[in-house]
């Protein structure tokens, strides 16, 4: 069972994941064994909206992203490697909050 | 924005523009999104970056930079239109940036150079002598001495031994008094000709066989053409390869027909080339008069102009010399050596040649100025034609192909700079004088003395065999071994013409 700060291991920034914020979806990398309860408090309880004022997450989808296997070349033979599977999850937000994920102007 | 000026120098005023933080910041805006287009982070097509993401990633001293370079160039256009300052030409001005802060106003100060002053001085009724040399039958001589070398025939003598007048193929070290180990002590080929080089070498040449070897101790005489040489001993170490007779052709009125086009004759022969002489007598001394009277006016006049001029111009001569230097296929390093002189130096005859030749252009059109010269389309056309006489060409075909090339403005300002020469030697005084060559010698020694040497086209010495390979390179250090030529004054043989 996962403690609250394992649950959200990184927000996912890219410009894919970026793209969903107008919608009020924002992604994180979670905890493989989260399950969708776990990140929806989570979220709720890390994170605060614009002006303070608490969050509420309508939604999680979660998905699990295998590891990509990765061939690579030894002195002697091929060998085979994984980089590790992660949980993604998808949270949305109430009408009208947000996130703010970095700081800038 | 606020403008101050300040006159530093007659041609020369300082503009310190202060541009409002507002638009400072504005500009920086710009610069930082522009660059944080270029910005790649993982997980981002390049140019998606979002702004707030990029920032952490963008230098601002890129940023400021860039903003300064921005704002600069209208910033200095607006300030000049609001001082009344008038730049001269497209010369560029200096800037310097004096304040850019975070959150503070853009100061910078431009130096902007402004139009040339020009005070006449006395410019009518000068006084200056016409210094006409004198063509003497010795003159003439020297001349067809010179083609009868250049026509000489070199014939094997075998073995007997070297007399004086000889042309050897040998190899020569030179070892310098003080210089022992240093270079130029290799041996090289050259051509020596016997009787041409300095006294001491060449008696003790006399009497050498081919295939020997002699080291000779000599000295170099007090009038030896370099001075960095005078009075200084060098030994010699020679190998003599092959001996050759030197063979003039006989000067005969057979030789005169073959080097002249019309001379049938030696008279006529030794007349053409007394005209030919003569002409250029003539030119030189009406180019000289012309250059003393605008000196006179030059040195009577107050003339101040922006260095920034003096800079460009000195740029040009700098371009030009390296382009020649690169048809030589000499690096610049090489060219110093060359000529002996250091770096600076060459830099302070560029600049004292330059500042010459602007003094003497700004003279020119303030005097065309003072008294209305201009040029009419019948001064260019007349041009054209002398042009067109000399080049064997119609007129029409001349100015046509100036048209193509651009050149009918160049025309338009030789047929000007022409008209105010006449105009200053028409109102000057000029009395006639009549020279020898010796006097004119010992006037050029006493001016090279005053001003410095001014860097000239290297002359091309003949070569006795035609043996181009063979020839050493460099003069200088070697120089000794070679025939000795004097430069005459006329260079051209009349075979040429």
């Amino acid at each position: 069972m996962p403690q609250l700060y394992d649950v959200i291991v990184r927000p996912v920034i890219t410009e894919k994941a970026l793209a969903e914020n107008s919608q009020r979806r924002y992604v994180f990398v979670v905890h493989k064994d989260a399950n969708k309860i776990q990140v929806k408090e989570a979220v709720e309880k890390l994170f605060t909206g614009a002006e303070g004022q608490p969050l509420k997450v309508i939604a999680v989808n979660t998905l699990r992203v295998k590891g990509e296997v990765k061939r690579f070349r030894t002195m002697k033979k091929m060998s085979v490697g994984r980089t590790p599977d992660y949980k993604k999850a998808v949270v949305t937000l109430a009408e009208g909050q947000s996130i703010t994920l970095f700081e800038g102007v | 924005m606020q403008v101050t000026t300040e006159q530093i120098d007659p041609c020369k005023v300082a503009v310190t523009v202060t541009v409002e933080p507002e638009k400072v910041r504005a500009a920086e805006e710009k610069a930082f999104l522009a660059i944080a287009k270029n910005i790649q982070i993982p997980g981002f097509r390049k140019g998606k970056v979002p702004p707030q993401m990029a920032r952490p990633y963008v230098d601002t001293d890129r940023v400021k930079q860039r903003a300064a370079d921005a704002l600069l160039g209208p910033a200095y256009a607006e300030a000049l239109q609001e001082s009344g300052v008038e730049p001269f030409g497209n010369l560029r001005p200096d800037v310097e940036l004096i304040e850019m802060n975070d959150d503070g106003p853009l100061i910078f100060k431009a130096l902007v150079p402004t139009r040339p002053l020009v005070t006449l001085g006395l410019f009518k009724g000068l006084t200056v002598e016409r210094r006409l040399l004198q063509v003497t039958d010795a003159d003439v001589d020297e001349q067809i001495d010179n083609v009868r070398n250049r026509g000489a025939e070199y014939p094997d003598a075998g073995d007997r031994p070297v007399q004086m007048g000889d042309v050897l193929l040998a190899d020569v070290a030179t070892i310098l008094e003080g210089n022992e180990s240093g270079e130029g002590g290799e041996s090289r080929p050259a051509f020596v000709e016997v009787g041409r080089n300095i006294p001491d070498f060449d008696n003790a040449m006399v009497d050498m066989t081919k295939g020997e070897t002699k080291t000779i101790e000599a000295t170099y005489p007090d009038d030896f053409p370099d001075e960095n040489y005078r009075g200084k001993k060098a030994t010699f170490i020679v190998t003599v390869n092959e001996i050759r007779d030197k063979v003039l052709p006989e000067l005969n009125d057979e030789f005169a027909a073959k080097i002249h086009p019309t001379a049938k004759t030696v008279e006529e022969l030794k007349a053409a080339i007394r005209e030919n002489l003569q002409q250029q007598a003539v030119q030189m001394a009406d180019n000289d008069v012309e250059f003393r009277l605008v000196g006179q006016i030059v040195d009577s006049s107050q003339i101040n102009f922006p260095d920034v001029l003096l800079r460009a111009e000195m740029q040009e001569d700098i371009n030009n010399l390296q382009e020649r230097l690169k048809r030589d296929k000499l690096t610049i390093e090489q060219f110093i050596e060359q000529t002996g002189r250091t770096a600076q130096q060459i830099e302070q005859e560029i600049a004292t040649a330059a500042d010459r030749r602007i003094r003497n252009s700004l003279i020119l059109s303030e005097v065309a100025r003072a008294e209305n010269i201009t040029v009419e389309e019948e001064d260019v056309d007349r041009i054209i034609t002398e042009r067109a006489a000399s080049m064997n060409a119609t007129p029409a075909a001349l100015r046509a192909m100036a048209e193509k090339n651009n050149q009918l403005n160049q025309l338009r300002d030789q047929a000007l700079t022409g008209k105010i020469l006449q105009f200053i030697k028409d109102s000057a005084t000029i009395n006639e004088r009549t020279v020898t060559r010796a006097e004119i010698q010992a006037e050029q020694a006493a001016a090279q003395a005053a001003a410095g040497t001014m860097i000239s086209e290297e002359e091309i010495e003949p070569t006795p065999l035609g043996l181009e390979s063979a020839r050493p390179k460099r003069r200088g250090k070697k120089a000794e071994a070679e025939p000795v030529e004097e430069t005459p004054v006329a260079e051209e043989t009349p075979s040429e013409e």
